[in-house]
């Protein structure tokens, strides 16, 4: 139980220093708010068309809006080579990897949390109609996103190349993510809402984040120590 | 491996691609379809690439969790060299995949499961390759990660692909397979040369990847002795 | 008498044309009167008549034999997947050869630092 109380400190530490300066937050809920706005002049919305583009745009702006935060969040701990500090820490390193997790996707819930009424606002999406399963996807969705995210993001702390890498990395990965995301939502917003997709989807998310939680927690200690 | 097993394999797989070539030429009966019909052989050598791509990912897969848990480089060969090969076979599984489509439904390219899974697998696959050449020296763990993430994703994947009905899909699902026992044979006796081929490029590949890390050790204790400038 | 039909028959469209161009509208009188002498004269002799549906008949067989062969011994996409293969596959060769190449410089670089060591 220690591992997750110190994770919860980890945690707590990330997102205190993020609440006093609000640097990734507002700028990441700006960013998502702009790709929405650009998705609406991008493609041709019509009110027939709007309930099958809507989970695309919205699972893209998670996708794009949580690299830009996540690279930002492990650069905070590469400026002073906190980093090593943290993994010298007298803590479980899985209480290290745990409260990154936990720190980002609290971060990408948010963003997803700015995303989903814009998008409910502009495009007329009747996304809020059944708001519990969506919350429920979005979380399952932010932490299957950190997770693998928190993962490669400390990887490729010392890498030079790691903004154009972390996407080559994260994405191909996180392909099953994002369809299943992009389809639970789908299923709530189609017209006649299909109840046993949404939740074989559902179901999906919750297998993909506990079997990839598990891998990350086995390889993330080989991973980030040289 | 030692240096002669290499033209072995290779001998082998050239011996078995003539006869298969052969056999899938004269033995191998035409199908009925009246569409594919000839187009058919194509068959032989695209689905037998598409188990070596997935014999190829898992053993990268396997190789690079031990890796990450031994540190023992020579996994990281083995997954090296593996991931590329398998890459090698996801390129050409994809191409006569796209010329199978052609044929067969008119369309170069069609969202049918098993390509579709290809695809995404060959993704993963050119991110490897990508990483390995560009993430400088912490190269080989990160590649480990991303090759161990994609390997546990090939379920997911694989559900993914059977369960979403998001792409239109163009025509019915392929060849049967219940294939007749002529063409079992022939199919089989394919995919067992283009495991010797894979085999030989694997092993020849985790020569060049050992023999290219010795080099940079040795020139390291050089540098370290004070040998060289 | 066929030739002088087919002339007729490429007239009848030509003197048309030239009414339409001069005129604005399409049939004239004269135009109908032709036509009208021509089909007589088709009529005239029936094995004509018999001869163009043979000939169409024929050609419409022929267009499907060759659309069954093709399909059957289409070897357009099998080459190409095959060649294919062996493309990437030699692709793949020369980058393995280049690698080794490498190598060999590398080694043979090695081997010159440490005899100017040596020395």
């Amino acid at each position: 139980m220690s591992v997750l109380r110190h994770a919860a400190r980890v945690a707590g530490k990330d997102l205190r220093i993020e609440l006093r300066s609000k640097e990734i937050l507002y700028t990441m809920a700006f960013f998502g708010a702009l790709i929405v706005i650009v998705y609406s002049f991008a493609f041709p919305i019509k009110p027939e068309l709007v309930r099958a583009a809507v989970p695309g745009m919205l699972w893209v702006a998670i996708a794009f809006a949580g690299t830009i935060g996540l690279g930002r969040a492990f650069d905070r701990e590469r400026e002073n080579d906190t980093m090593r500090a943290l993994l010298l820490a007298p803590i479980p390193r899985l209480s290290v990897f745990l409260g990154k997790m936990i720190g980002i996707a609290v971060l990408v819930l948010a963003v997803a949390l700015v995303c989903a009424p814009l998008l409910a606002l502009l495009l007329d999406a009747p996304l809020f109609a059944d708001p519990g399963p969506l919350l429920l996807v979005l979380v399952l969705g932010a932490i299957g996103f950190a997770n693998a995210g928190s993962v490669f993001a400390a990887t490729l702390l010392k890498v030079r190349s790691r903004d154009v890498l972390l996407p080559v990395i994260l994405y191909p990965i996180l392909i099953p993510l994002f369809v299943a995301g992009t389809s639970a939502t789908e299923a709530m917003l189609a017209v006649r809402p299909d109840p046993d997709k949404l939740w074989y989807w559902i179901g999906f998310l919750g297998i993909y984040d506990a079997v990839f939680l598990v891998l990350s927690l086995w390889v993330f200690e080989a991973l980030v120590i040289e | 491996m030692k240096s002669k097993g290499i033209p072995l394999l290779a001998g082998l797989a050239a011996v078995g691609f003539a006869v298969t070539v052969f056999l899938v030429f004269t033995y191998a009966p035409l199908v009925e379809d009246p569409v594919l019909m000839f187009n058919q052989k194509i068959f032989y050598y695209h689905v037998a690439h598409a188990f070596m791509l997935f014999l190829a990912t898992a053993v990268c897969g396997v190789c690079s969790l031990i890796y990450l848990k031994t540190r023992k480089p020579k996994w990281d060969d083995l997954a090296l060299a593996s991931a590329e090969v398998a890459a090698l076979f996801g390129a050409v599984v994809l191409a006569t995949g796209m010329i199978w489509a052609k044929a067969a439904w008119d369309i170069w390219w069609t969202w049918e499961k098993r390509l579709t899974m290809s695809l995404l697998l060959w993704l993963v696959l050119v991110g490897y390759v990508l990483v390995r050449r560009f993430a400088g020296a912490s190269a080989d763990r990160l590649a480990a990660g991303l090759a161990a993430f994609g390997t546990v994703g090939i379920p997911f994947i694989y559900f993914m692909v059977d369960a979403s009905d998001h792409h239109p899909k163009a025509g019915a699902q392929g060849v049967a397979a219940t294939l007749p026992p002529e063409m079992k044979l022939v199919f089989w006796l394919s995919v067992l040369t283009f495991l010797l081929w894979c085999c030989a490029l694997v092993a020849s590949r985790v020569q060049a990847a050992r023999a290219e890390r010795e080099l940079r050790e040795i020139r390291e204790k050089g540098l370290d002795a004070g040998l060289f400038t | 008498m066929r030739i002088l039909i087919l002339v007729a028959f490429l007239l009848v469209p030509a003197l048309g044309l030239r009414d339409a161009w001069a005129q604005g509208h399409p049939v004239t009188p004269e135009a109908a009167a032709m036509r009208k002498t021509c089909a007589d004269a088709m009529n005239a002799d029936p094995t004509f008549a018999q001869a163009i549906v043979e000939t169409i008949n024929a050609d419409t067989a022929r267009q499907h034999r060759n659309a069954a062969d093709d399909v059957a011994k289409n070897q357009k996409h099998v080459l190409g997947a095959y060649a294919a293969m062996w493309v990437l596959a030699a692709a793949f060769l020369i980058f393995m050869w280049r690698r080794q190449q490498k190598l060999v410089g590398e080694i043979a670089q090695l081997k010159r630092d440490l005899e100017a060591a040596a020395k």
